[in-house]
């Protein structure tokens, strides 16, 4: 797909129409069956585009071209590539800043907190999850199209759950439930990753450790590490507040 | 039946909900009036939560009809039926515990805005929102403790702050899921005052359900008892006292005296 703003519109569309489709039927279960369910549908669609022989199987598809944007944007430059990808993190989270600071990201953790008390205030709690859902998707997509820019290669291997259990160990090394929480994890195991992989082949071995320290003696991740020293500086600090 | 069914702001018609082969609500019709407190009474495991659960929409009923100002609801869904004004509240304490008990208000008061859930407007410029929800918590006396976290509130105030999410969404009618559950005869005192207030300056409709039975006949216009899912008696505080079934089922020599 050389047309940049195409491709990548396409991704994060198809993608926001799938999270709507499957968010609209998973979003009826809670807590583990919720897990259970997403982790289902991944899993069927794992195993059809492994059975897609016209685009490669589960051998997967180089990509030969990158995105082309125009406006003097040179994907193949790797300056140019880190800066885009830079940027759309940046308005990435600009926007879910913005998101958690509206009035309905006020909802959206009134619900985290208590989802029937939020429905008994008369917001109709289902409709805010689906659509946090679909914005997830979009943003996925999003990565996706990056991803696939970045490695000249697609494959059905993406798409399986272990690449979700990566993503959910970024966020609980870097803090779940806070913006910044993602943004830390990845970069945190990204380094690791490149660190350890450096010494020894068995890396997965250290982050195991890591995590399980992150875990037991930090449960709100390096965020929550920050709050610690935050505390720490200003012991006067007050808890909560007004926006 | 009584004969006020026209005017009734919430008009309940032969209730049926069944669990297997228990039927923890068996046939209950009663009818709440415009400015009435209606209390509901009855022993543990009466039915008495799983008939506002229905009220409110978080359970269906098997059979029957609710009726709130004159439009059946049995098919309208919970949050719907808070914009028709039918606002519950809960019997175990159901705050945002992460929410400051100022935010933990501005948030029911934001449920009545237009746009009350858009993603382009931030909540930092509602200040038409807090000054509301800054009012209403001086009404119920927690001004004081507006920048606390929820979880910070001592027992007693979250009973309070608790009604004071249901005010804040100016409902017509409330259903009091035992408003003073687990509060001390100060803190009682206090929610019972705040009650009374409801009815004189609001002419709210309220329903109810209480154990405190001290509170129940000082507030109550009129007294159902739920005995196994099914009314065994209903009429003014004076009536009920006097039955004798009633006392047999559930007074005892409470209030015999």
């Amino acid at each position: 797909m050389p047309n940049g703003w195409l491709g990548f519109g396409l991704a994060m569309a198809v993608s926001a129409l799938l999270a709507l489709i499957i968010g609209a039927i998973s979003l009826r279960t809670k807590g583990v069956y919720f897990i259970m369910i997403t982790l289902a549908f991944a899993q069927m669609l794992f195993y059809l585009v492994n059975s897609v022989k016209a685009y490669g199987g589960d051998e997967g598809l180089n990509i030969k071209v990158r995105s082309d944007f125009g406006l003097g944007i040179v994907l193949k430059n790797d300056l140019h590539f880190f800066l885009l990808v830079l940027l759309l993190l940046v308005a990435s989270l600009a926007f879910m800043h913005m998101l958690m600071r509206s009035r309905m990201g006020r909802i959206v953790l009134a619900q985290r907190d208590d989802d029937i008390r939020t429905e008994a205030l008369g917001f109709p709690v289902y409709r805010y999850q689906l659509a946090l859902f679909v914005i997830a998707g979009a943003i996925g997509g999003l990565a996706g199209a990056l991803l696939v820019n970045q490695q000249n290669y697609v494959s059905p291997n993406l798409m399986h759950w272990t690449q979700s259990g990566v993503l959910m160990i970024m966020v609980i090394l870097g803090g779940v439930g806070t913006l910044a929480g993602g943004l830390w994890g990845a970069l945190l195991m990204l380094t690791l990753e490149d660190l350890i992989a450096e010494i020894t082949p068995h890396f997965n071995f250290y982050v195991g450790w890591v995590l399980l320290a992150v875990v037991l003696l930090a449960p709100k991740g390096l965020s929550g590490l920050s709050d610690l020293w935050r505390r720490w500086r200003t012991p006067a600090s007050k808890a909560g507040g007004r926006p | 039946m009584n004969a006020g069914n026209k005017s009734a702001v919430l008009d309940i018609r032969g209730l049926v909900k069944a669990f297997g082969a228990l039927r923890a609500t068996d046939g209950v019709s009663l009818q709440v009036l415009p400015g009435e407190i209606h209390a509901l009474i009855g022993p543990n495991g009466a039915g008495k939560t799983t008939l506002v659960a229905q009220l409110s929409g978080q359970l269906q009923p098997d059979e029957g009809e609710i009726v709130f100002m004159g439009q059946t609801i049995n098919a309208v869904s919970a949050h719907a039926r808070v914009g028709l004004g039918m606002v519950r509240s809960f019997q175990i304490t159901r705050l945002f515990k992460s929410f400051s008990v100022l935010d933990n208000v501005a948030l029911a008061v934001q449920s009545l805005q237009p746009q009350r859930g858009s993603l382009w407007r931030s909540v930092a410029r509602d200040r038409a929102v807090y000054e509301k929800a800054a009012a209403l918590l001086e009404e119920v006396g927690l001004a004081g403790r507006a920048d606390e976290l929820a979880p910070a509130l001592s027992h007693g105030e979250q009973r309070v702050l608790e009604l004071a999410l249901a005010l804040a969404t100016e409902p017509k009618m409330l259903l009091l899921d035992e408003p003073m559950a687990g509060t001390g005869p100060e803190e009682s005192q206090r929610i019972v005052e705040l009650i009374e207030s409801l009815r004189r300056d609001k002419h709210m409709a309220i329903l109810l359900v209480e154990h405190d039975m001290d509170a129940v006949f000082r507030l109550a216009d009129r007294i159902s008892v739920l005995v196994n899912g099914a009314l065994i008696a209903s009429g003014s505080p004076e009536e009920i006292r006097q039955d004798a079934q009633v006392r047999a089922a559930y007074l005892g020599d409470e209030v015999a005296s």
